[in-house]
């Protein structure tokens, strides 16, 4: 490598060492640990959103309430949906693909380690830029979506903090997307093709995509929003001639996307658990991933079904109320699947699989109401009553929130290495199905009682005491359920049962490693000869078709594949072939026997602590350079000194990203 | 190189059909077919896309066309019923 | 860039292609949606000047032209400074680069001489939804080239500390493809706000 020298650890960049304690954890850019970060800060914002959708409840609870004034109680629902959506559920989604993505792929971290740290840093600065508007005059209070010309409104700053504090956590997710997009393409063990992935896999894929194009369409909503808030720019308002439909357009543009970003993680959830549980492999894979693919695509065309009573006109209603119901077919098609896996199968019922079967259950009644949403004369009658309300929730909290629960139950021995308690989980589970319907069927009724959504109150004798009241006991169940899940994970951390590396004698490759696992994921990369690979290492089929354990020790094929590493030094394949394959891993997927003689750190060495396996060092520079985005926040704001130290902040992180010692990113 | 002055050249003609009266009425749709080949040519060789991966290509295909389909239906949904802000019937 | 583990340099991937590469591909693609959508905006918002000034009345398309052709001369540039890195010339990568830096910051000029003008003449960001639909779009367009330039000289004063090797053309490539995309990205902008008479 010529004459350039590379400075060695020490000076000026030196990379921070600590593995424990705190600085590990900020300077970490292990996908494991940040995918704990992850989890751990949207299930702190989980319980945030819920005390405020509590309170919102408790003021709803009986007519006229007088919990709330009106001014709080616009900022609680708008801080509940923004902090339900951005800092929750799609978070926790991010949290469970960090840790899980690299394992069930068989890579030892994702393409950009740093990154990942600088998306989960700048997610955090988001949410606390927005919390921090309670405390600076006034939290947003213009709904989640942010309807101009009523985002205009300049009595408080909420809606700026809006904008910048969306725009904040959309650079984050864009990182992520990206950092994702290029590990699944790029980063895959020998042998696992594209069509041998974990569904997981292919919905986070999926996922990548739909924020890698959503993201930025918001993202310039929200800049001319702040220029409008800001610097008298004229986008929205329509006293100067602008058409605030523009907003609504450029808005569900994104939104509809965004709904598919927060569903089809939990898709995949179930896609995963469904079959672990069932004792069969996924009825209709292929169906199954092409389905998400065309949900992900048929996305982008049904956005105006959000703005029905916008005044469109009748050709575009009708264009996207048949684009709508079209979208529900892939939708279909994924629930039976679904049904399909279970059918027939050796079934275990769980507590992950009580939450997926929740979820079937649940997003079934979610997506019809939907299709009620797409006929447009009924979703005139429907439009901002509590029947939206009633919908959205039965799909998000019905559907994401269980599917992530599912993933949560699922995963956690892994994740932890203890058992979560069975007994305490279904009766958490049972506790939060029931809380669930209580409080959100009564909506759907709300709704065609013709509640008005967004309302600080609600008056006597219109027939909507009884259904409010249940409403409001159901939501405290929910929140009593939660607190039952705390206890279960008290209760593990103390005396879980230790779980092993396979506690569900499961089908994917993250069960192959030590729960939890090591820093370095795998002690030898997996060569991958079978969808759900583990499982055939695990079980062979008879002639009649039967599967049967396979004697310890392992198929004969097994030493080889445990001890041959990433075909890693391996003359690359020229590029142009392995790109025109659609399925281009199959060419790397060299028999294992050929390569693993001359690993250098195969078999024995490799199993202490994974000698010789280079891992990317921690790094401070993702934590500045994120840091630096709250404060340019501030400055838009405030004072132009402010924007100029973010700016710096920005400046020197991104240097010291560039400049500090090479590790094995690349 | 070749294709640099392919590009000046193609910039000369946009501005030159953009001063002669008689291409009026052709102005946009050539206007448009130089710009796109001049976009193209960019892509293909300078982003060396003609030489390239085919993933590249797709990845970005993806989002340029994405791009294309959505927006020109949004602007439909607009000017379909008159442009920006058209004043509803009854009010001032 | 480090004479430690050269392998881990590169290393292999499922596609063989490089993750930097992969990466700055898909972020254009997204990048297509972000002007998309401000070409939108002003698309729609073309007509709707109030008070203010029209683009008939503004717009001086000899003197974007020159403009123009400087960000599509700069892209020649970039080219060439590949090219060079490519065949192990690191001082004529440099030049390049350095070349590349000058006619962006020729053109940002150009823009900041373009902004003043119009602004003298009547047109501000808060005029009319007309104004703020320019100044936004061909702002953040500004943002995006001013970016690149802090790339070309970054990845100049690395090269002339050695930081970046002879043969490792992959950063000067990938910031190049960052480049060519906001010179065609320009390419848009000069013939459908510009050129296209509106009306
Ligand atoms: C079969 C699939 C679905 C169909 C046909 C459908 C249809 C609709 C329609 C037409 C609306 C607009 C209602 C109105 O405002 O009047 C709507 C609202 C909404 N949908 Fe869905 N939907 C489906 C699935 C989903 C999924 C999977 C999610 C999220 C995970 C979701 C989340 C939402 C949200 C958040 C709103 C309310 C937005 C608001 O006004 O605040 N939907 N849906
Ligand atoms: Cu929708």
């Amino acid at each position: 490598m010529a004459t350039a020298v590379a400075p060695q650890q020490g000076g000026l960049f030196a990379r921070p060492t600590a593995k424990t304690g705190w600085w590990s954890w900020m300077t970490t850019v292990d996908h494991k640990k940040i995918g704990i970060l992850y989890g751990v800060t949207a299930f702190f914002f989980f319980i945030v959103g819920g005390v405020e959708a509590l309170l919102i409840r408790a003021q709803l609870a009986t007519p006229n309430g007088e919990v709330l004034s009106p001014a709080v109680y616009n900022q609680l629902f708008t801080m509940h949906g923004l902090t339900m959506i951005f800092f929750v559920v799609i978070p926790m989604g991010t949290a469970l693909m960090n840790f899980l993505l690299p394992l069930m792929i068989g890579a030892r971290d994702v393409a950009f380690p740093r990154l990942n740290a600088f998306s989960y840093w700048v997610f955090l600065s988001a949410g606390l830029f927005m919390y921090s508007a309670f405390l600076l005059g006034g939290a947003p209070d213009g709904g989640w979506f942010g309807y101009a010309p009523l985002s205009l409104d300049p009595v408080t700053d909420g809606m700026t903090y809006y904008s910048l504090g969306l725009q904040i956590a959309g650079i984050a997710s864009l990182a992520g997307a990206i950092n994702f997009i290029v590990t699944i393409i790029n980063m895959r063990a020998p042998g696992m093709t594209l069509m041998r992935m974990p569904v997981f896999v292919w919905m986070t894929l999926i996922t990548s995509f739909l924020l890698l194009f959503a993201v930025p369409v918001i993202g310039v909503a929200l800049w001319e929003l702040m220029f409008d808030r800001l610097f008298g720019a004229n986008f929205f308002d329509p006293a100067a001639g602008a058409d605030p439909l523009l907003w609504q357009h450029l808005f569900w543009l994104f939104g509809h996307p965004e709904v598919y970003i927060m569903i089809l993680p939990a898709m995949g959830i179930v896609s995963e658990v469904l079959p672990a549980f069932s004792r069969k492999p996924l009825f209709g894979y292929p169906a199954i991933v092409f389905s998400g693919a065309a949900i992900a695509f048929m996305g982008w065309g049904v956005w105006a079904h959000h703005m029905f009573a916008a005044g469109l006109g009748p050709v575009a209603n009708s264009a996207f109320a048949l684009s709508t119901m079209f979208i529900a077919v892939p939708t279909g098609v994924k629930i039976f699947n679904w049904i399909g896996t279970i059918w027939g199968g050796s079934v275990r019922l769980t507590t992950p699989f009580l939450f997926s079967a929740g979820f079937v259950s649940m997003f079934i009644i979610g997506g019809l109401s939907g299709v009620t949403h797409s006929i447009v004369p009924h979703d005139a009658q429907q439009t901002d009553t509590y029947y939206v309300v009633g919908h959205l929730h039965y799909v998000l909290f019905g559907g994401s929130i269980f599917g992530l629960f599912s993933g949560i139950y699922y995963w956690w021995p892994k994740v932890f290495g203890r058992l979560l308690s069975e007994k305490i989980g279904k009766f958490h589970f049972l506790l939060m199905l029931v809380g669930f319907n209580l409080t959100f069927m009564p909506f759907h009724i709300l709704g065609l009682l013709g509640m008005p959504r967004r309302q600080y109150y609600f008056p006597a004798n219109r027939g909507f005491e009884v259904w409010n009241l249940l409403a409001s006991i159901g939501a405290f169940t929910i929140a009593v359920s939660i607190l039952v899940f705390l206890y279960n994970v008290a209760v593990s951390r103390k005396k879980g049962e230790a779980a092993g590396a396979d506690p569900w004698d499961a089908r994917t490759l993250e069960w192959m490693t030590t729960s939890p696992p090591p820093e370095h994921n795998f002690d030898a990369i997996p060569v991958v000869r079978h969808r759900d690979d583990f499982w055939y290492r695990k079980y062979i089929t008879t002639p009649e078709g039967e599967s049967a354990r396979v004697f310890a020790g392992g198929a004969a094929s097994d030493e080889e594949q445990h001890s041959s590493e990433a075909a890693s030094d391996e003359p690359p394949s020229s590029s142009a072939e392995g790109a025109s394959d659609r399925e281009p891993n199959t060419a790397g997927a060299a028999p294992p026997e050929s390569s693993s003689e001359e690993r250098p750190h195969a078999g024995a060495s490799a199993e202490e602590q994974g000698h010789g396996i280079h891992l990317p060092s921690p790094s401070y520079f993702p934590l500045l350079t994120a840091a630096g985005m709250p404060v340019i926040g501030y400055g838009f704001i405030y004072s132009p000194i402010l924007l100029a130290a973010g700016a710096v902040m920005l400046l020197v992180g991104a240097f010291g990203w560039v400049l500090e010692p090479p590790a094995e990113e690349a | 190189m070749k294709i640099a002055v392919v590009l000046a050249l193609i910039t000369l003609a946009e501005i030159a059909i953009y001063y002669i009266p008689a291409l009026a009425s052709l102005l946009i749709p050539l206007l448009v077919a130089f710009s796109f080949a001049k976009f193209m040519l960019v892509i293909l060789w300078f982003m060396h896309l003609r030489f390239d991966s085919r993933i590249f290509t797709r990845l970005f295909a993806a989002g340029l066309l994405l791009t294309l389909t959505v927006f020109i239906l949004m602007l439909l949904t607009f000017f379909l019923r008159g442009g920006p802000a058209p004043t509803p019937p009854g009010i001032t | 860039m480090s004479a430690a583990h050269p392998p881990a340099e590169h290393p292999h991937t499922s596609t063989g292609l490089d993750n930097a590469k992969l990466a700055m591909w898909a972020f254009l693609g997204s990048e297509c949606l972000f002007f998309g959508s401000f070409i939108s905006t002003y698309l729609l918002y073309r007509n709707v000047t109030g008070d203010g000034p029209t683009s008939a009345d503004l717009y001086d398309i000899p003197y974007t032209s020159i403009s123009s052709f400087v960000l599509l001369m700069s892209s020649l540039t970039m080219v060439l400074a590949l090219s060079s890195v490519q065949n192990g010339d690191r001082r004529a990568m440099r030049i390049w680069l350095m070349a590349t830096a000058f006619l962006g910051l020729t053109f940002i000029g150009g823009q900041v001489f373009e902004f003043t003008t119009f602004v003298e003449e009547g047109l501000t960001l808060s005029t009319s939804a007309f104004g703020s639909s320019f100044f936004v779009l061909t702002g953040f367009h500004g943002a995006h080239v001013t970016i690149g330039i802090l790339m070309l000289l970054g990845l100049t004063v690395m090269s002339s500390f050695g930081r970046l090797g002879p043969d490792d053309s992959r950063p000067v490539e990938v910031v190049g493809l960052y480049w060519h995309f906001v010179d065609i990205v320009w390419i848009v902008i000069f013939t459908v706000i510009y050129l296209i008479p509106s009306g």
